[in-house]
């Protein structure tokens, strides 16, 4: 590891638990920092339980699902996959437009209506501030996907009479996980774009195509000539491969569930890649004027 | 007059749009791209475009087929006529399975395969749960089970092959025009579900708007003979079949070949049944022209004009 590497991770973790923060020791001034990332959180939360997307995206989903999940084929009332795939399609349709929406508008928002100056007036610092909303951002979308996730078991088990309840589990938090990773795209998104429509829109695209093409690099690569086939793979290897958690395909066609140690090998993959936009956005938001 | 402008402007305008519709109304109703005709909602919606999302479709049943394991775009993928799940419906083309996956190409590649169906796997096939066994396992001659494990897995069978219907019933509404949709359809309804009805509903449905159509008519044939047990009926459906066959196709295609072939191979044991040897003769001469294998063509006609003659021998 760099020198310098090593100096920013050393101040990244100062900035999140100032020692000289009213309070003494290390546990001490932790433990504020925990509960001011939290207390920052908390209010995200409020804030998705006060807005609309959520319950309108849940009603939407649910509409749709139950009124597809209705039609009749052949008289075969027990058919199933097909309602489990669109409902899985919709729920990660709805996740991504709550989070990305969510924490894309987080920070410009505190700068735009001047609430960010009274918050760090506090003995919050920035580091802090960008992990709350991360933090927040995340919990929220946990909830919500919860919610999404019992509605699908619930469904398939009307349908099918199973509970795949393991598989179901994996998928719901290799699904959080994902979106970890891109909240801390977003959030770092937002100390970059000049505007939340613009952050909006190239996370979108950059998480879609991730999602699209991002297994299929390699063998686009390999299909290239020389030093763009190098530049390509390289791309390939950088990526947050997100189209890891997407096991949709898994939950649908019953394929069981995938090993443990596998699964908990993806969640520390994008406990990294989350871990590294958020330091990012850390370094960027120390920088950066906030009037 | 500045005030009176804007009015006049307005008055204007509505009048030509005015004159302008009564011209274009009728030449949009009379117009052939004019969708207003059209009392199918998707059609309305949709246009010509339908067609790419019912080959999608048709497409998604034979991933279905596969249980999620399906080749993306940059890999090599079936032909879309051809696919493996209509290899048993009787339809007139050779039907490829998927090819296996390779070896990964990196420690991602290899790491990501654990996310998503990568083991060939064919609907209805049993997935062990035993825990000993690999994600992704499909039982094969190796595999030692209890016989009501095995059992169970015939069970599970059944319930998953009527996972491909929707895709059908969709690819089917979006392009009526599909024949290969309502074979293979037909062909799971009657064969693994035992919904025989219902296929010949389905089949029926294929006729109203593919009158005549040879492929259906055998197929239809086919409900009557294996499914309903009505000989008569299912004779004089084939007949129907090899007449339109006569006047629609020519036998230079391969698949049009075989679709003529197993109409008239199905008449010839039909007849030979019924005692009827000149007409499953006749009907063999007519295979005879077409057939590869000419030589044991020729020696059954010989066989049925011997049994003809035998029988003309005992009559009364």
């Amino acid at each position: 590891m760099s020198a310098f590497t090593a100096k920013t991770i050393i101040d990244f973790r100062k900035d999140i638990a100032p020692i000289g923060s009213g309070l003494s020791g290390h546990a001490n001034a932790l433990s504020s920092a925990f509960k001011n990332i939290s207390a920052i959180g908390g209010v995200v939360i409020k804030e998705l339980l006060r807005r609309k997307d959520f319950y309108v995206l849940f009603v939407l989903t649910a509409l749709i699902t139950v009124a597809m999940g209705s039609v009749n084929f052949f008289n075969e009332a027990k058919i199933v996959r097909y309602v489990k795939e669109l409902c899985l399609l919709l729920i990660w349709i709805s996740s991504l437009v709550i989070s990305v929406t969510t924490a894309a508008r987080q920070i410009p928002f505190e700068r735009e209506n001047r609430t960010l100056f009274p918050l760090l007036a506090k003995p919050v610092t920035r580091a802090q501030v960008v992990l709350g909303k991360f933090w927040g951002c995340w919990l929220a979308t946990g909830l919500t996907l919860a919610v999404f996730y019992i509605f699908f078991l619930i469904l398939g088990a009307t349908r099918d009479g199973q509970w795949p309840i393991g598989p179901t589990f994996q998928a719901l938090t290799l699904h959080w996980a994902m979106l970890g990773v891109v909240i801390a795209m977003t959030v770092l998104g937002s100390l970059i774009f000049a505007a939340p429509s613009s952050n909006n829109t190239i996370t979108f695209v950059a998480v879609v195509g991730i999602l699209l093409l991002g297994r299929h690099l390699n063998k686009v690569a390999l299909q290239l000539d020389e030093p763009l086939q190098t530049l390509v793979y390289a791309l390939y290897y950088i990526i947050p491969h997100l189209e890891l958690y997407d096991v949709r395909d898994l939950l649908v066609h019953s394929w069981g569930a995938i090993p443990w140690l596998i699964w908990l090998a993806a969640l520390a993959y994008a406990i990294v890649y989350a871990g590294l936009f958020l330091l990012g956005a850390c370094a960027m938001f120390k920088r950066k004027s906030v009037n | 007059m500045s005030r009176g402008r804007p009015l006049f402007s307005a008055a204007f305008l509505l009048t030509l749009a005015l004159g302008l519709v009564t011209w274009l109304e009728p030449w949009y109703q009379s117009w052939s791209g004019s969708r207003t005709g059209s009392a199918n909602l998707l059609s309305v919606a949709l246009g010509d475009s339908r067609r790419l999302f019912a080959k999608h479709f048709y497409v998604k049943a034979d991933a279905y087929f596969h249980s999620g394991y399906y080749p993306s775009i940059f890999d090599q993928r079936p032909d879309e006529d051809k696919l493996h799940m209509a290899a048993d419906a009787g339809s007139g083309n050779q039907h490829e399975d998927l090819a296996e996956r390779g070896k990964p190409h990196d420690w991602i590649d290899r790491f990501s395969r654990h996310f998503y169906p990568s083991v060939h796997s064919h609907l209805g096939q049993a997935k062990c749960n035993d825990p000993h066994h690999a994600h992704g396992h499909v039982c094969g001659p190796d595999c030692h089970h209890g016989a009501d494990e095995h059992e169970d897995h015939a069970v599970a069978a059944a319930r998953e092959q009527r996972e491909l219907l929707p895709w059908l019933k969709v690819s089917a509404a979006l392009d009526p025009d599909r024949v290969e949709t309502y074979i293979t359809a037909a062909y799971w309804l009657r064969s693994h579900l035992g919904k025989t009805a219902e296929a010949e509903q389905f089949i029926r449905e294929g006729l109203q708007h593919l009158p005549g159509e040879p492929e259906l008519l055998f197929e239809l044939g086919r409900i009557y003979r294996e499914n309903h047990k009505d000989v008569g009926r299912a004779r004089r459906i084939w007949q129907v079949a090899l007449e339109q066959f006569r006047k629609k196709r020519t036998t230079e295609s391969p698949e049009d070949m075989l679709l003529y072939a197993q109409i008239l191979l199905q008449l010839v044991k039909m007849e030979e049944e019924a005692k009827d040897y000149p007409k499953a003769a006749e009907y063999l001469k007519d295979l005879l022209t077409i057939s590869p294998n000419k030589a044991s063509i020729q020696k059954w006609i010989n066989e049925l004009s011997a049994k003809a003659a035998a029988t003309r021998a005992t009559a009364p």
